[in-house]
């Protein structure tokens, strides 16, 4: 079986990582570019949002290489998110293409449906039940370290001495772990790539405007589809630190009833869950101000239902806590240039309001 | 005290339920009326940008009421069939969140929460409690009002399952509020007003289904009188609260798992039976501009129509859908069909000797 | 056009004869309109330019500065700051002294001007942002993001449509008795709806009045949605030049509107303000070429980078076949590479 899956963040490495290992071919999506989108586009309904669309042109990219079967994963709503795969197989049916999308629904809602799912896979690779969670388990530990890179990765670019100097460690990082194996290959290509990133050289900064990222979990792991925020904001010296990670971060690090921790701190403005990370995000902004963060950036898809509610409540908790919020709505007409002049407004604004505004000279 | 129920959204489905229910228990119920102009640009000074205009009304809507009610009732809706995965979209879920965000100056807001997924009558019964511990009310007379406003509840559905559409049917029970007649002997009258009567005769060169949700069909000013339009143009309408709900429960067998959506649901089973046992000439699917879930229904209808065969339109409905445009758009379609309809029924009568 | 011909009046106001003081020069490229400002130490303005870019930016910051070598000496330009959404390309050419985006540059200058103003309304050729300010500081902001109904093409495009003179606009719009209202969030909705009530035979002045008010009311409706807006309010870009729009936000706000002077360049103002903090009002050397570049000439070219999958496109950015900066790469690997 020649396989695809969506691309998100870094976390191919990791889903290609063990389809190859489970015996399958995975076809890793083409990196994402101007024509992924278009197509997306073309075919899409106009008001999906920007993930589906990309996502779509990303698996006729795929198509084009070879895949013939695609896997993703499901949801039980109400964000549109977990009837993409539905949609998607329906129009790439529509498109004359004889192409099969398996979803895999959580686990712990249709285990049934799931294990039969997973079972043709390991079936058709003629692997043992054993093996197969062994593997599972191995592309984990790869999720995990991938994220670990990224994760570092923020804390040094602020403050690199040349531009790009983080970026391309990670990059190298990145693609040491592509050629790892086994799991003892993970652990020594992680511990290669962060001692890479540790050895970025640095300049010394009294201090670092802190900015929290939240949002729509897609745009906010995917850099195509935010632009490269992440890389735009600490290139203007801002330490970010991002709420959502596909290894769940945050989860493990938290307390234990992660879920209704997150519930109580959102009450307040949102009491319902509504889908995506909506609630959360209300509570990760709130966290971040309670952090002694200087602001958050909102990313969300343009049309994004959940996130439409959490931007209409937004102005009320920056005015009860005086806590600015970027809101940053993206589409197929985003333009870079628009995103950059509004990040470099805030951070300005941001930094008076920290009282450390040095008219920083040339921002490059 | 004067409570406030918005003219919009869950409006066309359970006003009967909610005016009966406050009145019961001793207040004065008032609506917020048809949209309007000033209501709708109220509603899209409140809300962000990108909401769909559904929202905007309802935040039009809810700020007319606060000028002069002393509390509004917009429940927060989250599941009432027994599909465990059937919510409302997030903006119905987190609808009481934004309204207290962005409308300054509101009165107290009544929003329970309504889940009804387990335990459907022990949930209503909660919820009605739930409501009038809010408004200082408490014992029998609560579950008394909640049984009578059940009735009337039951008695709209079935003068809309006999062909009335939503508003007309309010219409009567707003007519036996005031009158204090019974709910049952206008209904046989009202079924012969004139719309019905077109609507009903079999003379009809055209039959449409005309899907969307209940707050874009039966508001008449978002979609500039479509329906009115339609019945002039002498086309026969069938909408989705025509369709019986056990009918519109078999047609969940056309996708692998249901949609999250309660109204969506409801649009493509509606859109879906119409075409599987061919009631209809043609497709219409109404969609409101910026609905999230409208996106993704309208493409599976859109393909769904195309493997039946059936032309279809997809009419999306926006805070400046002119009506000039309307029309042109609707008498294309009409046209389209007619003179579709005469070739085939030439074609059938000489290939087949019989219509489809 | 009307901007231009005050812009004109402006810097006859502020005399041509040649300076000798230390002067520091702010430069706002934007896509429609390019300004320059001069100001002296003090602050005060010397003289400003208010030019078409055309999409050229070189081309006409090179004629700017040709412009200004009639004015002034190079010898005395302490500092200087560029901004406008091609702040960066026009930094690297002059090679400014700061940098800096055009909220801040627009904000610094209201601040110097006004100080106790809480509100800037900025609506330009094709943008229009919304800045909050408390105590002189930034505490919030918002741009029209795709949109071009609340900005100054939309007004343009109408006025061509009616055959009217974009300078007339404002005085009609105050002579209309019975104000159409013209619907339409979007430039395309309301040109149609225009055209609609032309064919009903209202007056040129009631459907000039009307397009103010659409105008106002998209630039509240999208930009201003869900910001406290509290005077005193200052109006400034190219269409506060229009009496009109003027009317109608001050009726829309219920709040009286400043239109400083100077109102078309304060962007170009802003970043002169910047440079002469930045060079500590000239006492550290500014790093600006001088107004030789006038002659130097400079091109950009682009190539893909093939070093990885990413395949940035790098623009190399050369003056007289010199590369002095390069972009594009994620990386950081060309833009490291320059001279």
């Amino acid at each position: 079986m020649n396989i695809t899956f969506p691309r998100m963040g870094n976390s191919y490495n990791a889903f290609a990582h063990f389809i190859n290992r489970l015996g399958h071919k995975a076809v890793v999506p083409p990196p994402l570019s101007d024509r992924t989108l278009s197509l997306g586009v073309k075919h899409a309904p106009e008001f999906a949002c920007i993930p589906f669309k990309i996502i779509l042109g990303s698996y006729l990219e795929a198509i084009e290489q070879g895949a013939d079967i695609i896997i993703t994963s499901g949801g039980s709503g109400p964000c549109r998110a977990g009837f993409y795969g539905i949609l998607h197989e329906r129009i790439l049916r529509s498109l004359g293409y004889d192409i099969e999308v398996v979803v895999f629904d959580s686990i712990y809602q249709r285990p049934k449906d799931f294990f039969a799912k997973a079972n043709r896979f390991r079936r058709a690779a003629g692997v043992s039940w054993p093996r197969f969670f062994y593997l599972i388990w191995e592309a984990w530990e790869m999720v995990k370290a991938l994220d670990e890179l990224e994760r570092l990765s923020l804390d040094v670019r602020p403050r690199e001495k040349s531009v790009g100097a983080t970026t391309r460690a990670l990059d190298q990082a990145y693609e040491i772990m592509a050629q790892a194996e086994t799991n003892v290959d993970i652990q020594a290509a992680r511990d290669k790539g962060l001692a890479l990133l540790r050895g970025v050289p640095l300049q010394n900064k009294e201090y670092l405007l802190k900015i929290g990222i939240v949002g729509e979990i897609y745009v906010l792991i995917e850099p195509f589809a935010n632009l490269n925020i992440q890389e735009m904001l600490g290139n203007l010296g801002v330490f970010c630190d991002r709420a959502i990670y596909l290894s769940g971060w945050t989860k493990e690090n938290t307390v234990a009833d992660h879920d209704a921790a997150l519930r109580r701190t959102a009450s307040p403005y949102v009491n319902q869950m509504i889908g995506g990370h909506g609630l959360e995000n209300v509570a990760y902004a709130i966290r971040y101000q309670q952090q002694g963060f200087d602001g958050v950036v909102h990313l969300a898809p343009f049309a994004c239902i959940p996130e439409i509610v959490v931007k209409s409540v937004f102005p009320r908790v920056t005015h009860e806590l005086d806590f600015p919020v970027l809101d940053v709505f993206l589409d197929e007409l985003t333009g870079k240039a628009g995103l950059q002049t509004r990040l470099e407004a805030f951070v300005d604004m941001l930094a008076f309001k920290r009282g450390k505004y040095q008219l920083g000279g040339v921002y490059t | 005290m004067r409570v406030g129920i918005p003219q919009t959204l869950t409006y066309f489905e359970f006003y009967p339920l909610y005016c009966t229910f406050f009145r019961e228990l001793g207040f004065e119920v008032v609506t917020s009326g048809e949209t309007t102009k000033p209501v709708m640009d109220q509603g899209i000074l409140y809300t962000v940008t990108d909401s769909c205009i559904p929202i905007k009304l309802m935040h039009g809507h809810v700020a007319e009421l606060a000028k002069t009610c002393d509390a509004i009732f917009v429940p927060r809706f989250v599941r009432i069939t027994g599909e465990e995965f059937e919510t409302f979209c997030p903006k119905f879920l987190g609808l009481p969140d934004m309204l207290n965000a962005s409308i300054p100056k509101l009165p107290l807001l009544i929003s329970p929460k309504v889940d009804l997924y387990r335990w459907p009558r022990l949930g209503l019964l909660k919820l009605a409690q739930a409501v009038g511990d809010q408004l200082g009310k408490k014992g029998l007379g609560v579950y008394r009002a909640l049984v009578k406003a059940l009735r009337v509840q039951t008695e709209f559905r079935r003068l809309v399952s006999q062909g009335l559409l939503p508003p007309e049917a309010i219409a009567v029970v707003n007519k036996y509020w005031q009158e204090g007649d019974s709910l049952v002997s206008p209904v046989e009258a009202e079924m012969v007003r004139p719309e019905a009567k077109i609507r009903g005769v079999e003379a009809h060169p055209i039959t449409l289904g005309v899907v969307g949700f209940p707050y874009t069909l039966y508001d008449n000013f978002i979609n500039s009188s479509l329906l009115n339009k339609l019945c002039s143009l002498g086309v026969k309408t069938y909408t989705p609260e025509m369709v019986s709900p056990a009918k519109l429960a078999e047609q969940a067998k056309g996708l692998p798992k249901p949609m999250f959506w309660y109204f969506s649901n409801r649009v493509y089973r509606a859109a879906r039976y119409l075409l599987v046992n061919k009631k209809i000439d043609g497709l219409i699917h109404v969609t409101a501009f910026g609905c999230g879930p409208d996106a993704m229904a309208d493409k599976l209808i859109e393909l769904e129509a195309k493997q039946h065969g059936f032309p279809f339109m997809s009419l999306c409905i926006d805070e400046h859908t002119g009506e000039a445009g309307l029309n042109t758009r609707l008498e294309a379609f009409v046209d389209m069909l007619q003179l579709r309809k005469g070739e085939q029924s030439e074609h059938n009568l000489s290939a087949h000797g019989q219509f489809v | 056009m009307s901007q231009i011909a005050l812009a004109a009046n402006l810097a006859a106001d502020a005399g041509h004869q040649p300076v000798a003081e230390p002067v520091f020069l702010g430069i706002d490229v934007g896509s429609v309109s390019t300004n320059l400002v001069l100001i002296n130490g003090a602050g005060k303005v010397l003289h400003t330019q208010y030019l078409r870019t055309y999409g050229r930016p070189v081309e006409v910051v090179q004629k700017g500065l040709t412009a200004l070598t009639g004015v002034l000496d190079d010898q005395v330009v302490a500092g200087v700051g560029t901004t406008g959404s091609a702040r960066h390309i026009t930094g690297h050419m002059v090679r400014a002294d700061v940098i800096k985006n055009e909220i801040t540059a627009h904000a610094v200058a209201v601040a110097e001007l006004a100080p106790d103003a809480r509100t800037i309304i900025e609506i330009g050729g094709q943008d229009s942002k919304l800045i909050i300010l408390r105590n002189g500081v930034v505490t919030d902001f918002a741009m029209n993001t795709v949109c071009a109904a609340g900005t100054g093409s939309f007004l343009d495009q109408q006025a061509f449509r009616l055959g009217v003179p974009i300078e007339e606009f404002g005085g009609l719009a105050l002579r209309a008795k019975n104000r159409v209202r013209i619907a339409g969030r979007c430039a395309v909705f309301a040109e149609s709806d225009m055209v609609h009530k032309q064919q009903l035979g209202h007056s040129l002045e009631d459907i000039v009045a009307g397009l103010c008010d659409a105008l106002v009311r998209n630039y509240i409706n999208n930009i201003a949605k869900g910001k406290e807006i509290l005077g005193p309010v200052v109006f400034q870009g190219g269409v506060a030049a229009n009496t009109g729009i003027r009317r109608a936000f001050e009726e829309a706000l219920q709040l009286e509107v400043i239109v400083p002077p100077h109102f078309d360049v304060m962007g170009a103002y802003g970043a002169a303000l910047l440079a002469r903090v930045i060079t500590g009002e000239g006492r550290r050397k500014t790093r600006f070429k001088g107004l030789q570049i006038v002659k130097s000439e400079f091109k950009s070219t682009s190539q893909e980078c093939k070093g990885c999958p990413n395949l940035c496109e790098i623009v190399n950015f050369s003056e007289d076949g010199r590369v002095i900066a390069r972009w594009g790469d994620r990386c950081g690997k060309w833009q490291a590479i320059t001279g």
